[in-house]
């Protein structure tokens, strides 16, 4: 007579059943642990790097040092103030020049961008990237 | 009949040890997380309280506009003269107020703060030779601290506001 004719299958029911119940908790732990760490990302620090470089570049328009549409004076302009925890990149489209400093980096950072009208009515669009060393 | 019950009964030995086992690492998983999850609530309150005032100093004039002829009577506070360019006059005011009048005015009674704006040397700018700083820093025992760096147009430079909100 084998085991199972001679116990039947009763004997593996609260196996089974544990088996099940750990099977949905641990579903249930997994989803809240993603969800949890989905929403520890911090959102305070984007939004910071977000305004610092709206700050940068409306400060710098403000003062005309867009206005000479070159790389290296602009590109130094930034290094001057930006404080030095963060990287930038930036691209200043105008009709005729296009000057950019840098590479667009990769990965979750944030950019944006801002008209930008200079001395000479130039109408331009620079948009910059800001994000932490 | 009495084997059967034998099996049945090892079998709830290991279905009982392996529920205690879950409930055991379901409770210290869900204490941790809830302890995350109150750091975050506790770091995600105060970042914005700092951003939200940050942005009313470099955004804003303060309201009325010029509260710095009369500061006692400043419903909010605002840094501005013209669009985004500080204002070296309400920057003088503004650090001389009285640290709990300005706590109470960003409605910051429950935390300390520290207020500093640096050049491009990164040294604190002096406004009639005084430094443009207020309030009291945090020290290394502070739990929650926050800073929070905007860049405003004073003068025809720029110039870096700090401001650190802690408890």
């Amino acid at each position: 007579m084998s085991l199972n004719s001679r116990y039947g299958n009763k004997g593996y029911i609260f196996t089974l059943d544990i088996s099940v119940a750990m099977f949905i908790v641990i579903i249930v732990l997994l989803s809240s642990f993603l969800l949890i760490t989905r929403s520890n990302e911090d959102s305070y620090s984007f939004l910071q790097h977000v305004k610092i470089g709206d700050d940068l570049f409306t400060s710098l328009d403000i003062n005309g040092k867009l206005d000479s549409l070159n790389k290296a004076t602009i590109g130094s302009n930034i290094e001057n103030i930006l404080p030095s925890n963060f990287n930038y990149t930036f691209k200043l489209e105008c009709e005729n020049k296009i000057s950019q400093k840098g590479t667009f980096p990769q990965g979750s950072i944030i950019g944006s961008e801002r008209l930008v009208v200079t001395d000479n009515l130039d109408f331009c669009i620079v948009r910059y990237w800001i994000w932490p060393k | 009949m009495y084997k059967k019950a034998q099996v049945n009964t090892i079998d709830l030995i290991i279905a009982v040890s392996l529920f205690f086992v879950l409930i055991l690492s379901f409770i210290l998983i869900w204490d941790n997380y809830a302890k995350k999850l109150d750091e975050k609530v506790k770091y995600d309150n105060i970042a914005e309280k700092a951003i939200k005032i940050t942005d009313v100093l470099v955004n804003t004039h303060g309201i009325p506009d010029d509260w710095e002829t009369d500061s006692e009577n400043v419903q909010i506070i605002g840094l501005t003269s013209n669009a985004r360019i500080v204002s070296d006059n309400k920057l003088e005011e503004f650090v001389n107020l009285d640290y709990n009048f300005i706590k109470q005015n960003f409605n910051i009674e429950a935390f300390d703060f520290y207020l500093k704006v640096v050049d491009s040397n990164n040294k604190i700018i002096q406004i009639d030779d005084d430094n443009v700083e207020i309030g009291i820093k945090p020290s290394l025992d502070s739990e929650d601290v926050i800073t929070i760096q905007r860049i405003i147009a004073r003068g025809g430079t720029e110039v870096v506001l700090e401001f650190t909100l802690w408890k």
